[in-house]
């Protein structure tokens, strides 16, 4: 089986937000809705070092759908429209979707956002790359890891090009891919593991 | 437990993060618990919750399918000057550029692309975009304009231009261009059609001054090269200690970061040298904060250690440097042959002398082991070993005194320089950018620093050099067929566009009558950029005629009478002009017609260029025109020509693991590394106001407004630093949504220390002022700025503010000596609003 996870390595990430931009504009996503997000470490504000100067720290990484093994936002989902494909990607049934927010309220990394009334930059060009998971007024979005593009034998869009080389995407099933040799030879941390979500987004220390 | 992972336990070195320790390790996560507790205690969702929620459905497998979209690829290059240079592919759908990809490049350590690059096609469809030339009908800066033809447009432009030139001289007109377009034929740089216009018309050429000092001084003492005295990207590996000294390759030259990540995984160590806390400080083995330009002072301190252990190295001094060369009390000037009586003097064979240790004078090649030190009597007087002078310099910045002026302890320095300079530790690298460049001190804060290089044999190797790091302009394209063309009588001159005041108000420059009436202006924004905007704008508004090109209604173009819509990248084909940090000429395809009635810059030139009666000399196509450029041998020998790079779109064009000076061999007027200047030469050209016995040796004093007992600071008691944006470069992307998105508003950056001392809290509003003016913003409160400093991120334009512009507050007073802008020497007081 395939089951497709990620890793983002947090010793090298810059937070140039490169990935946060592939995946705007590649996924044609309206105004104010970004899947994939930055954040600094123990930080209130982005880029403001943790400790007290010169002794500082400063962590940086990005956040999307984890594309948990064990989901909160599935079982919770009243209409069958929030969904995980065998390959472990999670996605929202757009037909089945009404809106509810019931996996919003489930999922703890803050990465679904309810669509409403979308306003796209451009009046007679639609960005993206035409293949994406549109965002329909009303439905629930999110990262699918780029699926059209992955069925169709490309990286997610976020994977383009890291500038510091600091994310890492593939099988988590196959013990051969970098991934899994990456995570098999790096700490790392799962954001929020307590929560029981089994993530698949691996954050390298 | 389900393994997510699929791999056996035993295999990882999980760490588990439990809740309560992740608050401390994990802050985002501990940030995202408490932002989905506060979810769930909202009993109450947005939407009434169905029946059937209550009873989830068991999802069922859904069949995921993709219909292929068709697809055509063409290649451009980012060209806004980050330094960066990226080739794209645009991937346009439907004839339309629909999103943006890095083009691979052949080198996968050249693929690249950042968050500028993929928002690319919303800058050619920015709703900002110009798409007809405007005739001013209000005041200047109003914004009251009429659309008008071409026709109209450039009669005007041509009329003006004539009026100003046949009173006052070519010279009256003058040309201020920027980085806004690294191209050659819409753009700039050797060769470019830029450089063949104002040829032929003999207009003034603005000098910007910006980003001067640190290659000036590097450049008198080691030669630029390709690099600005650094070596190629791709050799930073060699290291063993990399002091990234004034830099912030994370944010401003994003694609060197993997190179210096690589190296340290390789084992590199990486010491930031800053006063800020910033990105790549994040990344780095240690952070040593430095007392804002105080480097020079720093590099003084290094010195003084390196030579308590005999870490300088002997041999490179003594065959690669001017430490043997003797210099003469008497002129300052190296004693050679014709000193001696020996050769003519300024003959071809009138060489440089060193002497032995039995009191010979000969040349280098004749004395194997010279002396180093000493003063000596010679016919020509008395004359000391250059390496002596460099000695006595060292001397006087004992230890205890580098530590006052840096804020630096004095153990940290000396394991600094040992990392740096113990020969265990060699080769070692400064990485330098523009941080210690932005003072008006900045070219004798870099002179030491070069001097740190030379002394400890850390320059002209693998892993070892001084620099900036950012690739010059080609020297492969052909300059002179692109100037082949004549010139007016009395033609205008270059003119720094600091000094414009003195022009316009008193018709001098440096003193001489001098007379500046019009501006032309593309691909730049000289109102949003150079300091002291209310300077600039009273300036500017005391022309008779500017006329602006630009492809968005910039905050220049708002003060001008004529408005010309220029095309955008993607409208014209082109090809690299200048800067970048990698050795790659781009290409970039033409891929879709000019946005409304917008023009490439390339043809506007042509039409002004027939107004003016010089029309014969701009006839070509595109084409023809990048086949002149590239018609050199130097170009031939990379395989380089238009049909080759059209076919390719990326090619080398300089060696890829370049090394400055690589066997001791600089290019500088001795071949040596110097560290001693028998003729400095000034780079600002007012020579009332040089002082060149600063400039010989390494020499160092405090910045101008913002050292600790300046009286300026007295009054303004806080650095305010210009800090790189790392959505925009320069005023550029202002008008890209999703940029903005990102940016939020402007914000002042302020420390909790000086913030509690002020009685400000996060999103406070405060004044900023000095005597150039005042900028009113919001604070965000951030622990990377030491006491006394606050920070606002360039590229936000006036309208972005609440009041006044960043560019108000900086100064554009230039050093003596140094014709560059200080941005970062500038002093502000800050009231609570």
């Amino acid at each position: 089986m395939t089951r497709y996870g990620m890793a983002i390595d947090k010793t090298k990430c810059i937070g140039c937000k490169t990935c946060l931009m592939a995946c705007k504009i590649s996924n044609n996503l309206p105004r104010d809705v970004w899947f994939n997000r930055y954040e600094t470490e123990g930080a209130e504000a982005e880029f403001a070092a943790v400790g007290t100067y010169p002794n500082l720290k400063m962590v940086s990484y990005t956040v999307a759908c984890q594309h948990c093994a064990n989901p909160a936002c599935v079982s919770v989902c009243p209409t069958g429209a929030s969904i995980q494909d065998e390959d472990g990607i999670v996605r929202v049934l757009e037909d089945k979707c009404i809106g509810c927010k019931s996996c919003i309220q489930a999922c703890p990394y803050d990465v679904r956002t309810l669509i409403e009334k979308p306003e796209y930059y451009t009046d007679d060009v639609q960005l993206g790359r035409h293949t994406e998971t549109p965002c329909t007024d009303g439905v629930v979005a999110k990262c699918t890891f780029c699926k059209d593009l992955i069925v169709q034998g490309k990286n997610p869009a976020c994977m383009d090009l890291c500038p510091a080389r600091a994310r890492f995407w593939g099988d988590l099933d196959d013990p051969d891919s970098e991934l899994s040799k990456l995570i098999a030879a790096r700490d790392y941390d799962l954001l929020m593991e307590e929560v029981g979500t089994e993530p698949s987004v691996f954050y390298l220390k | 437990m389900k393994k997510a992972n699929g791999q056996p336990s035993s295999l990882t070195r999980r760490s588990f993060v439990k809740a309560s320790a992740g608050a401390a390790v994990l802050g985002g996560g501990a940030a995202l618990v408490g932002c989905s507790q506060e979810k769930k205690a909202d009993p109450e969702p947005e939407k009434p919750v169905t029946e059937a929620d209550a009873d989830p459905v068991e999802p069922e497998a859904a069949p995921f399918e993709v219909t292929p979209v068709a697809e055509d690829v063409k290649v451009s290059y980012c060209r806004g000057y980050c330094t960066n240079n990226c080739s794209l592919d645009i991937h346009l759908i439907d004839g339309k550029p629909a999103y943006a990809t890095a083009h691979e490049s052949d080198d996968p350590r050249f693929t690249r692309i950042c968050l500028k690059g993929h928002a690319q096609p919303l800058r050619a469809y920015s709703k900002e975009r110009l798409l007809k030339p405007l005739r001013r009908t209000g005041e200047r800066g109003e914004g009251k304009w009429e659309e008008i033809s071409w026709d109209e447009a450039v009669n005007e432009v041509v009329t003006n231009w004539k009026a100003i030139t046949d009173e006052h001289g070519p010279g009256a007109m003058c040309f201020y261009k920027m980085a806004g377009n690294r191209s050659t034929l819409n753009g700039d740089g050797k060769g470019s059609v830029y450089s063949r216009f104002t040829k032929a018309t003999g207009c003034t050429t603005l000098s910007v001054a910006v980003d001067c000092a640190t290659s000036y001084a590097l450049g008198r003492q080691i030669g630029l090269g390709f690099y600005l005295g650094a070596n190629s990207p791709t050799t930073y590996k060699d290291a063993k200690t990399i002091l990234i000294w004034g830099a912030n390759p994370a944010v401003s030259q994003l694609h060197n970061m993997h190179f210096l990540l690589e190296a340290k995984e390789g084992g590199t160590k990486l010491i930031m040298v800053d006063p800020v806390f910033n990105a790549t400080a994040a990344v780095c083995d240690q952070f040593v904060p430095v007392r804002p330009g105080s480097d020079g002072a720093l590099a003084f301190g290094m010195m003084q250690v390196v030579l308590e252990n005999g870490w300088q190295d002997t041999e490179f001094l003594r065959d690669h440097s001017v430490a043997p060369f003797l210099v003469k009390e008497s002129d300052g000037k190296f004693l050679r042959l014709s000193d001696l009586g020996r050769a003519e003097a300024g003959a071809e064979d009138d060489a440089i002398v060193v002497r032995d240790a039995e009191g010979n004078f000969d040349t280098s090649d004749n004395i194997a082991d010279p002396m180093m030190e000493g003063t000596f009597d010679t016919d020509a007087g008395s004359v000391t070993c250059a390496y002596t002078l460099l000695l006595d310099r060292i001397a006087e910045y004992p230890l205890s005194r580098v530590v006052e002026l840096t804020g630096i302890d004095e153990a940290t320095i000396r394991q600094m320089a040992a990392d740096y300079a113990d020969p265990a530790n060699r080769p070692s690298t400064i990485y330098t950018f523009f941080g210690v460049d932005h003072y008006y001190n900045a070219h004798w804060s870099a002179a030491c620093m070069g001097a740190l290089g030379i002394l400890t044999g850390n320059v002209g190797k693998r892993g070892a050099f001084v620099g900036v790091g950012e690739f010059r302009n080609p020297t492969c394209f052909n300059a002179a067929w692109a100037t082949d063309v004549p010139a007016p009588e009395n033609p205008g001159k270059g003119v720094f566009v600091t000094k414009m005041a003195e022009v316009v108000n008193d018709h001098t420059y440096n003193g001489e009558p001098y007379e500046i009436h019009g501006m032309y202006c593309c691909c730049g924004n000289p109102v949003g950029n150079v300091g002291n905007r209310n300077n600039t704008l009273d300036w500017l508004n005391k022309l008779d005629f500017i006329c602006v090109a630009d492809v968005v209604m910039s905050e220049t173009a708002e003060y001008a009478d004529v408005v010309l819509p220029a095309s955008y990248w993607f409208e014209c084909e082109d090809m690299m002009g200048n800067s970048s940090n990698s050795t790659h000429l781009n290409y970039g395809e033409k891929m879709m017609e000019p946005m409304g009635d917008s023009k490439p810059d390339f043809e506007i030139y042509r039409l002004l260029a027939e107004g003016l009666g010089i029309g014969e000399h701009f006839q070509l196509s595109t084409s023809d025109y990048l086949k002149h450029v590239l018609d050199t041998d130097e170009c031939r020998s990379y395989g380089i020509d238009y049909d080759t790079l059209v076919q390719k779109k990326v090619m080398e064009c300089a060696p890829i693991d370049y090394v400055l000076g690589e066997g001791g061999i600089f290019p500088t007027p001795t071949k040596r590394a110097e560290f001693y200047l028998e003729a400095p030469k000034a780079s600002n050209d007012d020579s009332r106001i040089w002082d060149v016995t600063k400039e010989r040796l390494p020499y160092w004093e405090p910045p101008r407004e913002v050292y600790n007992d300046s009286e300026i600071a007295a009054k303004y008691p806080f650095m305010l630093l210009s800090e790189h944006n790392r959505h925009r470069t320069h005023t550029q992307w202002f008008d890209v949504e999703p940029i903005c998105e990102l940016d939020g508003e402007p914000l002042m950056t302020i420390n909790q220390h000086d913030a509690d001392a002020l009685g400000i809290k996060a999103g406070d509003t405060v004044r900023v002022f000095n005597d150039r003016g005042s900028l009113t913003i919001k604070c965000v409160i951030k622990n990377n700025l030491p006491d006394g400093m606050v920070s606002i991120p360039k590229g936000y334009t006036a309208a972005e503010y609440i009041e006044g512009h960043l560019s108000d507050l900086t100064p554009c007073d230039m050093n003596p000596f140094c014709g560059n802008q200080p941005f970062f020497d500038c002093a502000v007081a800050i009231e609570k609003k």
